[in-house]
Formats: C-alpha cells, structure tokens, sequence
C-alpha cells in the first residue's frame, strides 16, 4: 500500500515538469488562422531556427481576451494571425509592442500604411459569401448580390454568420456595414438578417464549411476561406456584395513582456519571409495574399481588383472604444431578438 | 477509552484533546486551508467582482433577462422529458418482466461516459441538414440548430442522471407492498398508481432537481447546438473570450448559480431526507408481481426509442471519423485518423491532467472524509465546502479560478496546475462521497483496537484507514479522471499552451467545421476512458460511473 502512495506522490512531481519542461529555447505562440496553418508553421519554424514552437489556437477575439486576462503574467511570446483588429485594441491597450521587423520595407506599402505601424501585416483578405447554389434553388431563393438581400425572408434559416463576440470575420462584416451605410441603418438592416440566421458561429470559416455540407446556402466568411472549400471540392461558389465590402489585414503582434523575447523575435522575422509565408497557401489551407511582397500571390487568391472593396478605416473601427461599442450594441440589440 | 467518550460529550474538550496531536492538527489545517483556498476562494471572488451597480442593473438588460428566461426555459422543458424517460428506464430496468431490461440498463449508462458535447455534435452529424438520418434516409429538410435541438440533446444527455436516482428509490420499495395492496383487492393500475409510483415520488423529485442543476450548467451542448440562443452557461464564456469582460462573465455566473444552489440545498436537506421508508427494510425476497401490462409496453416503448437514439450517439460519431466528407462524399477514409493522430499531444494533456485531477480529488476527498468523521472545530463548515462544489457550474469553477488566480500571491494563469485543481476541486464531492462511504463501512472497533495500542491520529489515517481505504482512493480517482478528461466547460477557461486538452482540441476542430478530424479524436478519447473505466473495474471488482453536475 505504501508504494501505491509513493505512487502517486511520483505523479503528482511528474505532471507538471512533464509539460513545463522542454528543449532549452521554445516560442509560445496564440495562433490564430486556419489550424493546418498553425500546424504547418510549428513543424516548419523548428527546423528553420532550431527553436522549439508551443501553440495554442485560439481565434482571434477569444486571443485578445486571453492576453488582457494573462496582462499581468503573459504566457504568449507572440501573436500570429488572425483578424487586424484586435492586434490594434492590444496595442493601445499596452499588451503587445511595435516592433519594427527587418523585412520592413518589403511589405506591401499600402497595408503598412493603413495599420499605422500598430501591429505588422502578415496577409490580407477580403470579406465575402460562400453560396451553395444547390440549396438556395431548393428552396427557391435568388443568389443574393447585396447586403440589403440577406435580409429577404426567402434565406429564413438559410444564412451562417461568424459571432462577433468571438470572430473578428464577424466584426469586419459588422464594421463594414457601419461604415457603407451609417451605425442606424446598419443595425437595422443586421436586425432583419438576424431572422434568417441560422447559426452564429463561432469561428470565422466555420460559415463556409457549412455551406459547403449544405448546412445553410450563405456563409459569411473572408473569401479566402471560401476558395479553401471549393479547393476541396465543395459544391460552392462564393463571391462579394456588390453594394462594397469590407477586408481585413492579418496581424502579427509581439506580446508585451513576453517571456521569451529574444525567440520571439526571431519568430516574427522567420514568419515574415517569403519560404515561411508560403507556407499558408501550401500546406495551411490560406489563401490571403501575403504582406510581403516578395511572396507569389497565390494563383487562387481573391484579388482587390476583382470585387467592390471600401475604403476600411482600421484606424477608427480597429480602436477598443468603436469596437466594444459596436460588438456590445450589437450583442444587446441584435443577437437576443426572437428569430 | 473511557476519557475518550467522555471527552465526546463535551465537544470542546474532545476538539482540543484531537487537535493537540501535531499530526493530525496539521492534516487539520492543511484540509481546511486546500478548502479555503480552492473552493471558498474562488468562489467568493466571482460574487465579490461585480460591483452592486452591476447587480442592479440585471433587470435592465434585455440580453441578461433574455439569457436567464431561456436556461429556465431549457431547464424546465429538458428536466420534465429527461425526468420522464428516466423514470421509465428506472421501471424497466427494476422489473425483469419488463423484455430487455438489462440491455436497457447498460444502455442507459452510455451518455455518462461522453465529453457534454458529444451529443449534440453527433445528432448534428445524424439528424442536421445534411444528416445522415434525416435528410439521406428520410428525405427530410431540418435545421437543428437552436432551442428544439437543444432539448433533444440534453434529454439524452441527462436523463440517465435521473434513472440512477429514481432506480435507487424503486429498489427499496418492498414487493410485499404490492402484494399486500394486490390482496387487498386493488387492480394492477390502482396499485401502480397509489403504491409504486406514490413511493417512487420523492426520488422523481429528486432526480428532477439533480436533472435541472445539469441542465442549467450545460455548457458544451449548448455552445455545440445552440450558439445564436443566448444562455447563461454560454454567455459567461462570450463574455469572457470575447470580450475579455470578467466583470459581465463574473456576473452571468452569479446569476446562473443562484438557481443551481438553490436546487441543491433543496435536494440535499429536503428531498434527501424526505424518503419514504417501508418498515420492512431489506426483506424484499419476495417476487415482484408482474408488471401491469399497457404500463410494461409503454416504459418498454420509451426505452426502445431513447436506446436508439442513445447508441446513435455512438454510431453518429464513430461513423463521422471515417467518413470522407460528411453529407457529400460517403466512402471509407483514414485521413480523419491522421490529422487526430497529429493531435496526440492533446490526447496526453489530456491523461495528464485528468490524472493529476484524479489523484488530487481522491487524497483530498479521502483527508476531508476522514477530518469530517472526527469530532474536530469546524467540521460541519468542512462537510459543507467539501460538497459545496457539486452546486457550481463548471462555467463558474472557470471564471472563478482566473479571477482567482491571475494575481499575486498564488499566481498559476498559464500554468498547468489552474486547470489540474480547478478539475479536482470541482470534482471533490465524488471523492469525498466515496470515502465517506468506504469510512462508514469500517468498523470503529478496528479503530478503539489501534488506538488501545497506542496509535493516535495521523497514525491512525495511515496504519488503519489508508489500507482499508484505498478502494476509496481508485473510485474517488477514477470518476474524478473520467469527469476531468471529458470536461470543456472549465477547460475553455484554462488551457495553457503546453496544455490544450483534447476536448479543447475537439471544441476548435467542430467550430471550424472539421468535423471527421473533431470524430475521430473523440473517438480516440473514448477509447481512453473505457480503457482506465475497464483498468479501475479491475482494481475494485465492479462497474464504476461518473455522476453528477455537467
């Protein structure tokens, strides 16, 4: 019996130092793209820097959460991927830092600008629909063009939408509306969608993943990732209001106080380059168009020139104040209303 | 001897004469202390967060009235059916006339053993749009998503709960009642009605209660099926990873565990004591007269279904890991396999922690069940907290700990152990129930004959009680494992990296659609429970199962 004891006094020693201990540099990093993505750049990096790579995936709402819980004891070095916006809200928060990479210069300018140098830009992606055109003429409905038609009560049950409340694709789309058509009108027209939703979802792709098993005939997603279910043989189409659309520019942050530092940035400059951007379109199921601009364009990705993209001031709709304020409202005024 | 039962009379003096042995002084406060730090604690920093502004400003906030309105909703509609079918199982499997009674036993049992959000992914799989069932064998167009699907799932979730309860009610009511009732000229519904089902009321009152505290802490279910249907349990986790709003989850949590405590002090000082005794006690050797018949095919009818739907839930999700693309390509597939198998290190995050919950769980419940047995200061607040956990919602647990523990001076956001102890304190009433109950069955005079001998206190726990005890220690480990490595709605809370559990893993793998991958991994998860389940049956000779809060 008393080795039974010892037993378990063994244990209780190993659980911890079976997971803390590792090789003698490691990065801990909240990914927030595509998990293939994250998957692939943990067994790329390693082999790249030597450099052991922890993820954990969270998306990217749910990251920005997680950092202002931790602000105090950050257990991330750094953040990659994900939605713009809530890389800005944390650094105006003080959670992550401007670091200014090497490969600066290389980037493409315009997504420089738009950022302000608040977070580097590591892809850009357009928002969109994926359609399911088998669905829609079952149940006898048009494929729509605009925002303005979602809200027909012929797509009753026929719509997916990414929460806002934990999807930064979700929150493009709301910040988008705001910005095309003022903050009444936009919830308004948001309140006569909510009846055709079927379900808020909480990450950004899950919407065309739906409507590529036919789940519902319209998700709202980055095209991106519609393109990424066509590619894998979903019966689906996708393609952009045409009254104007919004995109985002994926971040890269590095965590303020991070408790590996010197790894991180070695992460940052190795993400940033053209083998390691590659990496999305190949092996991680992405097909955004890299910042650097010495990276091939994927041939599938969704082009600017192609589809009707607003001017999206990430400025104002990237700051905390806006974005809790619409995502709150949109949370008390919309989510709650009888479907 | 003597002085020892004449210091039992005066509490104060027998307290002193027991704490002034350093050994067991010190197990004393080391209880005490783990209590007031792991279950008070936290506890206490949830209700205290929010401001009293924040409280009074609930009724005005059409989101929170809405969130509170559906999880009573969900609570009475799912308690009521989930009741319903857990007293016809109770019949059927208490009366062996009943055909298949046994099979609807085991059957029975199968949800327990599931992550909370296998149900609602594998109904998704078998009856959604594109299911299986639904729309490939009957042709039908259903979105399950929502309230309707909701109920479905935590009717099949939770109603072995209820069985178990109701079961144990129906199995001491003595056939000789019946009988007599039968002699008395009363016909087979008449003595349905006013002896069995008249006896049985108490433990459907109780199975109801135990049901709806389940219900209302339904997290993963409910984030699986009913994302766009504002919930208490679910809102607290929006809030939270979200917005980052502690103040708004600390407070969704607060509201949320005002009806579950209220339904488990109901069910712990009222129901529990409120049975119905029949004089005859255990002399129940006679045979049950037959079952009355349309009331035999009806519980037969309810089981059948329920059985179905329940090995489903199975079926549904084995079926999605090797299926190729769920609901447009059907063939034979492996590749799910792969991608869960590059999953693996969630799976041993998983064994890790669940083991370290396991074992915290069961040396904690087994210190505490002995401490409480003892004439010592304080003990009926220790007997409380050590239950207290079993009226929190694992949301609650969640919040509690990161509020609790993201500061100075026990700093342990990011680290294994916040989720290690938040699993094994949550879980402390199963182990400490399960050494309460091993200690009651140890005879005191064991215990006078050491003590006659000279071994005092601790001696005692480790010369005496430890040996006896250490089939307290498997069950109170093994049900705390169980729980722990199927758990999400703490886990949401806690993963660190290093740590990201395969339920956590699981959760991210349906939210983003990848659902053969989401299977498959379940499945794997599965293996691994009925694999310690089936190592533990071994160890203490007979079937073990985790009951309890969701």
């Amino acid at each position: 019996m008393r080795r039974a004891w010892l037993l378990i006094l063994g244990l209780l020693l190993v659980v911890p130092a079976g997971s803390g201990a590792g090789p003698a540099q490691r990065v801990v990093v909240l990914c927030s793209p595509n998990p293939a993505w994250c998957d692939a750049v943990k067994e790329e990096f390693p082999k790249a820097t030597g450099i052991a790579l922890d993820y954990v995936r969270l998306s990217s709402g749910e990251g920005l959460a997680r950092l202002r819980a931790e602000r105090r004891n950050p257990s991330f070095d750094v953040w990659f991927g994900g939605t713009g916006d809530p890389h800005m809200v944390a650094f105006e928060e003080g959670l992550t830092e401007a670091y200014r990479p090497r490969s600066w210069n290389d980037l493409r300018p315009e997504l420089r600008e738009a950022v302000g140098g608040k977070y580097i830009p590591l892809y850009a992606g357009i928002l969109g629909w994926a359609l399911n055109e088998r669905v829609l003429r079952e149940r006898n409905a048009p494929v729509p063009r605009t925002w303005k038609d979602l809200a027909d009560p012929r797509y009753r049950g026929l719509v997916a939408y990414p929460n806002p409340n934990t999807s930064g694709t979700g929150y493009t789309m709301l910040a988008t509306l705001v910005q095309l058509y003022g903050e009444q009108q936009a919830f308004e027209l948001l309140k006569q969608i909510h009846r055709n939703v079927a379900e808020y979802t909480r990450s950004g792709a899950a919407p065309g993943q739906l409507t590529g098993r036919g789940e519902v005939a319209v998700g709202i997603t980055f095209i991106h990732d519609a393109v990424d279910q066509v590619l894998k043989g979903f019966p689906i189409s996708y393609g952009a209001p045409r009254d104007g659309t919004g995109y985002e520019i994926g971040g890269l942050s590095l965590v303020k106080g991070a408790p590996n530092r010197t790894a991180a940035v070695t992460f940052i400059e190795w993400a940033l380059t053209p083998e390691a951007q590659r990496l999305g379109p190949e092996r991680g199921q992405s097909y955004q168009i890299p910042s650097n601009s010495k990276t091939p364009i994927p041939p599938v990705a969704p082009r600017f020139e192609a589809f009707r993209v607003i001017k999206y001031d990430f400025l104002k709709y990237g700051s905390a104040a806006v974005r809790d304020r619409l995502v709150k409202r949109w949370t008390d005024e919309v989510f709650p209303l009888p479907k | 001897m003597l002085a020892g039962r004449v210091g039992a009379l005066v509490p104060g003096v027998e307290a002193r004469r027991q704490l002034a042995d350093p050994g067991l002084a010190l197990a004393f406060l080391a209880g005490a202390f783990a209590l007031a730090v792991f279950v008070l604690y936290p506890t206490v920093r949830v209700l205290a967060y929010p401001s009293l502004q924040d409280y009074l400003s609930i009724p005005h906030s059409v989101r929170w009235v809405q969130a509170a309105r559906n999880s009573l909703l969900s609570a009475v509609l799912s308690t009521t059916t989930a009741v319903a079918v857990g007293l016809a199982f109770a019949f059927a499997t208490t009366r062996p006339d009943v055909p298949g009674s046994r099979f609807f036993r085991a059957v029975a049992l199968l949800p327990l053993f599931a992550p909370p959000f296998m149900v609602a992914f594998s109904y998704i799989l078998l009856f959604g749009r594109q299911g299986l069932v639904t729309r490939h064998l009957l042709g039908l167009d259903v979105n399950i998503f929502g309230p309707h699907g909701l109920w479905l799932v935590q009717t099949v979730a939770f109603f072995p709960l209820a069985m178990l309860v109701i079961v144990g009610v129906l199995e001491s009511i003595s056939p000789s009642l019946e009988q007599a009732a039968r002699n008395l000229g009363a016909d087979d519904w008449q003595v349905t009605r006013t002896v069995t089902l008249a006896l049985a009321r108490p433990g459907i009152a109780g199975a109801a209660l135990v049901v709806a505290i389940s219900v209302l802490a339904d997290f993963g279910n409910a984030v699986v099926i009913a994302g766009g249907w504002p919930l208490l349990a679910t809102e607290a986790w929006f809030r939270m990873e979200g917005m980052a709003d502690l103040r708004g989850a600390s407070l969704v949590v607060a509201m949320l565990v005002v009806p579950t405590t209220a339904l488990f002090l109901l069910e712990r000082y009222w129901v529990g004591r409120k049975r119905y005794t029949t004089v005859t006690g255990r002399g129940g050797r006679l045979e049950r007269p037959p079952t009355y018949p349309p009331l035999k095919w009806a519980s037969f009818a309810v089981c059948g279904v329920t059985s179905i739907l329940v090995l489903l839930v199975y079926l549904g999700v084995v079926a999605g890991a090797f299926t190729a693309v769920w609901g447009r390509d059907w063939s034979f597939t492996l590749d799910h396999w792969r991608l869960a198998a590059d999953r693996t290190p969630s799976l041993w995050a998983s064994l890790r922690v669940a083991a370290g919950a396991g074992a915290v769980t069961a040396v904690a419940g087994i210190l505490l069940a002995f401490l409480a047995g003892r004439p010592l200061p304080l003990r009926r607040a220790l007997d409380f907290l050590a239950v207290l956990p079993g009226a929190l919602p694992g949301v609650f647990v969640g919040v509690g700990f990161v509020l609790a523990f993201n500061r100075p001076p026990l700093e342990l956001v990011g680290t294994p152990w916040i989720l290690i102890l938040a699993l094994a304190f949550w879980h402390l009433p199963l182990g400490y129930q399960a050494a309460a109950a091993q200690l009651q069955q140890i005879d005191r005079s064991i215990e006078e004959a050491a003590s006659n001998l000279g071994a005092r206190g601790l001696h005692l726990l480790r010369d005496v009680y430890l040996p006896l005890l250490s089939r307290a220690f498997v069950e109170g480990f093994t049900v705390s494992f169980v729980r722990a490595v199927t758990n999400v709605s703490i886990a949401v809370f806690l993963v660190s990296p290093g740590n990201v559990v395969a339920t956590f893993a699981i959760l991210n793998m349906i939210g983003n659609g990848i659902w053969g991958g989401a299977a498959a991994l379940t499945t794997m998860l599965l293996l691994v429970t009925f694999a310690v389940l089936a190592g533990a049956r071994l160890v203490v000779g007979r079937a073990l199962r985790p009951a309890g809060v969701g």
